[in-house]
């Protein structure tokens, strides 16, 4: 092997192997990111189709237990993937959780939570005033229209 | 024959070689990367808070995906089940009642379907498998027209890709 052919091999190797490298580094980090969007929005959705059956069926314990579960996992997934949430994501477990207590009598756990929930709308419409009866109604569509009551 | 056509035979030496190790290069460097960027956002959590959620959200997949895949016929239902049943003993905690509501509404859907064919008893040994679930979630309520309600929303799930049939 001549000393040329020595000189275009091992340029071309390293031109290729670089070039490949640097395409696929992005292409890699693009797909790990899209999978791990994927997989929170999956499981949210999920965790929130559960919340919103056990919300209608369950009692008020394991209705409570389904909402709080899906809230503490919900703001893990948020850190693993803060675009994928939108506002309602946020304010729909406290609006159930601020029903749960409210029909189970805890008042100040009640207002805490609507309280919450106030917070997060008054962010998005400042003029908008929120009534537990509006909750309910809300919630209520909210389940019907957006097909979370499924099984 | 490097001899003879030099220029030639190098141009296609180094075209080759270019392409082939950049076919390398992208494989490397797409692993390199999917591994760095899992490695970087999941960092953000502690070691078994990352571990949980990997479980779960894998768990959750699983679980979503059989459940598209499933028809609403009852061998399709039967396999939800036993995909079900397998994942069960490997899923993290937070899972399992996600994945016992999925079960019950599987029994539901079976029941009725049994119904339809005039299959009594085993309809009813469907309920009878579909109620403790369904307790165990703390629902008071188990009667036959509370599982035929969760059979219907089952048939008429907009996940699932023939949402009509069986809904009778």
């Amino acid at each position: 092997m001549s000393r040329l052919t020595k000189i275009v091999a091992i340029v071309s190797c390293a031109v290729g192997l670089i070039a490949g490298a640097i395409s696929g580094v992005s292409r890699g980090r693009e797909g790990a990111a899209a999978l791990i969007d994927a997989g929170c929005t999956s499981a949210q959705n999920e965790l929130s189709v559960f919340s919103a059956v056990e919300f209608h069926y369950a009692d008020s314990d394991h209705a409570r237990q389904a909402v709080l579960s899906e809230m503490r996992i919900g703001g893990i997934l948020q850190r693993l993937s803060p675009r994928m949430l939108g506002a309602q994501t946020v304010y729909v477990p406290y609006a159930r959780l601020a029903l749960i207590e409210d029909a189970a009598g805890n008042t100040s756990a009640s207002q805490a939570a609507f309280a919450k929930v106030k917070e997060i709308v008054r962010e998005h419409h400042p003029k908008e005033e929120v009534t537990l009866e509006m909750l309910k109604q809300v919630l209520q569509r909210y389940d019907d229209t957006l097909g979370t009551m499924r099984f | 024959m490097f001899q003879r056509f030099p220029i030639i035979t190098h141009f296609f030496l180094a075209v080759g070689l270019t392409l082939t190790c950049f076919y390398v290069g992208n494989l490397a460097g797409t692993l390199a990367g999917y591994v760095y960027e899992r490695h970087r956002v999941f960092a953000s959590l502690d070691r078994e808070q990352g571990r949980d959620i990997r479980d779960l959200n894998e768990s959750l997949l699983a679980s979503a995906l059989s459940h598209i895949m499933t028809k609403n016929t009852k061998e399709s239902l039967q396999g939800d089940l036993s995909a079900l049943q397998k994942l069960r003993p490997k899923a993290p905690l937070e899972a399992l009642p996600l994945l016992d509501l999925r079960m019950a509404a599987d029994h539901a859907s079976l029941a009725r379907l049994y119904q339809n064919t005039n299959e009594a008893s085993s309809a009813t040994a469907q309920r009878e498998m579909a109620r403790p679930l369904l307790r165990g979630l703390g629902w008071s309520n188990t009667s036959d027209d509370v599982l035929s309600e969760v059979a219907d929303k089952r048939f008429r799930s907009p996940y699932s890709p023939f949402p009509s049939k069986g809904a009778k």
